[in-house]
């Protein structure tokens, strides 16, 4: 009994652990990561945007 | 057994409590596995590292080519953060044997990373500033480049002598050819170092000495003389134009608007390749390029300086397969802005990391590009809508359409996306400044006036874009629930009601195209599609909308079949001079620069020197078999 309590008990913090590490940004270090991924990833938008715009045609095509 | 499994709660139990934050920052190592440099943290709002800090790139004592030691990276990141954003007229060093920088970029207001800069094969130290034409554009402005900057331990001038010489070499000014002296020589070709002598022109041309002419030199300077604006203001004129001269940080940029010709908003029109191809005939007479923008009554073509165009000249459609290709990217790019989507979690995320930290200021960057995201898909999935029904309706993208779409996909860009993207490296971007609100008020057919408060759907405000009193009154009716209603008044013809979403009338242009899109069938039924007309009809015969009076000032008195043989050898052409000046059209006009070389098909067997106004008579009346012009047009 007391073996599946512990057992119930490791998964559940387990759990929490992966939770709490995936879920929210816990130090600056991360939120610099973070950010540095979303600029990047809202560069390429951007990027993807103005080769849209360039493909629709200008003067030079 | 029992203390075992009892030590790897407890330590499960520390570090989930550590995940959380229970210990403080400096815990962080028991789930990251590393030891935070929090020093550097702060770069993420936009504060520069300091360059004495540890790792710092120390003064080297050596001149450029002097090898220095590296700088320190930036906090472990993912591997391509350090990308750059693109930055509007941005420019970087061309020719790059000399002054290289082989990996990355550097990242507005943080450290670069893994950076390194060299002079030929030896390591020198970075500069943010490249070059002495370097500037950063930033909403639509040029910022100035800084006068001074630090290299090498040394103030240095960047507009000196001694600062080009540190990034160019010392051949930057040798014998006596230095920049600007109206000459693109070699040097300054190889390292683009100097925009005035050699422009975008320049940068292109051969390795040998050229001078330019005079105007192709005034023009390609960042900043125009008050002779060159005068003689630019006067060609401007002279063909039609209106002219107007924008000041950007304190550089006088020459804009000229040419005569609309031919379109209005019931009849359409404007955009035909012949219309096209003149003005930009008329704007390359004054070294400037033509910008098309498209407009309440048809296109409104600019002359701008080459590199400042928006949207240039479109000169072909696009068929639906291409088409189709852009409206699966635009869905790809809204999925990637969704707010189920991964990216708008991080950027939230990150906002209530900043909200727990009570940095509200953080939060507050973070939160308005939440908002500013949701309105980009919404703006992007608007612009993926309409492409697709102008593909059903048309089964291809116009000219037309094209440059609506382009206008709303520069909107989305300059408006939207280069905001969100300069919040999220710490650039202090002011996301939520709007525009003052305006008042309603009866813009008569000031278009500029109704735009402006179309964008902020300022209920009342009234326009009447035809020059024909009453033919077409606008009106905005209402707003509910972020649409804007407004109501256009065809005489003859009843009302039309056209609802506007919000990001319809905030990214879409004010351009006839942009009402015939969004009110849909109700509209095209009440006007006429003219475009088809003309194109059944011959060019020259003068029964189209505008006929004469389009190409030529009233106040001339010139008459359009007589022209050519009037002005050809004058310096003030008239519009239709330059109207029959169009390559194919049997005759070698060198005042609108046809030759042999541009022109083949006109110059080969039509010869007609300048000035040779006999020529030109005894052409034109060869060509009486060519409807040039019917007798009404000629009798006026």
């Amino acid at each position: 009994m007391q073996k599946k309590i512990l057992a119930i008990v490791m998964v559940l913090l387990l759990l929490l652990l992966i939770t709490g590490c995936t879920s929210s940004i816990k130090s600056d270090e991360q939120a610099v990561d973070e950010m540095g991924n979303v600029s990047d990833e809202i560069t390429d938008i951007t990027q993807d945007l103005q080769t849209i715009n360039e493909d629709l045609g200008s003067s030079s095509t | 057994m029992k203390k075992i499994g009892m030590i790897f709660i407890i330590f499960l139990l520390g570090i989930s409590l550590a995940s959380a934050s229970f210990f403080g920052e400096s815990w962080g190592f028991l789930i990251t596995g590393n030891v935070v440099a929090e020093g550097n943290a702060g770069i993420l709002e936009g504060e520069e590292v300091s360059g004495s800090g540890e790792g710092s790139a120390p003064a080297s004592d050596g001149g450029s080519s002097t090898p220095a030691p590296e700088t320190s990276p930036a906090p472990s990141g993912s591997g391509d953060s350090g990308q750059s954003m693109p930055v509007e007229g941005e420019q970087k060093p061309q020719g790059d044997q000399n002054y290289q920088q082989y990996q990355g970029e550097q990242r507005l207001g943080s450290e670069p990373r893994n950076e390194k800069c060299f002079v030929g094969d030896q390591e020198v130290p970075c500069q943010q500033n490249q070059g002495p034409d370097n500037y950063q554009q930033f909403k639509g402005e040029q910022r100035a480049p800084e006068d001074s900057q630090t290299i090498e331990g040394q103030e240095i001038n960047m507009k000196s002598g001694d600062y080009k010489q540190q990034v160019y070499g010392e051949n930057w000014c040798k014998n006596g050819q230095c920049c600007p002296d109206s000459i693109c020589d070699d040097f300054e070709q190889k390292t683009g170092g100097c925009s005035m002598d050699c422009g975008r022109k320049g940068s292109q041309q051969t390795n040998q000495y050229q001078e330019s002419t005079p105007i192709q030199n005034y023009v390609s300077q960042e900043c125009l003389t008050d002779d060159t604006l005068n003689i630019l203001q006067e060609k401007c004129e002279t063909n039609g134009g209106t002219w107007e001269i924008i000041d950007v940080n304190g550089c006088s940029k020459p804009n000229c608007k040419l005569q609309q010709m031919k379109g209005n908003f019931i009849s359409g029109g404007g955009y035909d390749q012949n219309s096209m191809q003149t003005s930009k005939l008329q704007c390359e007479q004054m070294d400037l390029v033509a910008d098309v923008e498209s407009g309440i009554n048809g296109p409104q073509i600019q002359c701008v300086k080459e590199g400042e165009e928006r949207f240039g000249v479109i000169t072909r459609e696009i068929d639906a397969v291409e088409a189709l290709e852009f409206v699966f990217k635009l869905e790809e790019i809204k999925l990637k802005l969704n707010t189920d989507g991964d990216l708008y979690k991080r950027v939230e995320r990150l906002q209530k990391y900043y909200e727990n930290q009570g940095d509200t200021e953080s939060a507050q960057r973070y939160s308005n590009a939440l908002t500013k995201m949701e309105e980009a898909r919404l703006a992007i999935d608007s612009l993926r809508e309409q492409m697709k029904n102008s593909i059903e309706s048309e089964g291809k993208l116009t000219v037309e359409n094209l440059y609506m779409f382009k206008e709303m996909t520069q909107e989305i860009v300059e408006g939207n996306l280069m905001k969100i993207a300069y919040a999220m490296i710490g650039v202090n971007v002011d996301l939520v400044s709007e525009s003052e609100l305006l008042e309603s008020k009866d813009c008569e057919n000031d278009d500029e006036c109704f735009e402006e408060r179309f964008k902020q759907c300022v209920i009342g405000t009234t326009f009447e874009p035809s020059e024909e009193q009453g033919e077409i009154r606008l009106e905005i009716a209402g707003s509910d629930s972020g649409a804007c209603t407004v109501i256009l008044k065809i005489e003859n013809s009843g009302d039309v009601n056209c609802v506007f979403n919000e990001a319809q009338y905030k990214y879409m242009p004010l351009s006839r195209e942009a009402f015939l899109s969004v009110c849909g069938e109700e509209l095209k039924s009440k006007i006429t599609m003219p475009i088809e007309e003309f194109e059944d009809e011959s060019e020259f015969e003068g029964e189209y909308d505008g006929g004469k009076d389009q190409f030529c000032q009233i106040n001339e008195g010139c008459n359009c079949n007589e022209i050519c043989e009037e002005n050809i050898g004058e310096d003030a052409n008239c519009d239709d001079c330059l109207r029959f000046g169009t390559c194919g059209d049997g005759l070698c006009e060198p005042k609108v620069n046809e030759n042999l070389e541009n022109c083949p098909e006109d110059c080969t067997s039509n010869i007609i020197e300048e000035n040779s106004i006999d020529l030109v008579e005894e052409e034109i009346l060869s060509e009486t078999t060519e409807p040039v012009m019917s007798e009404e047009l000629i009798t006026q």
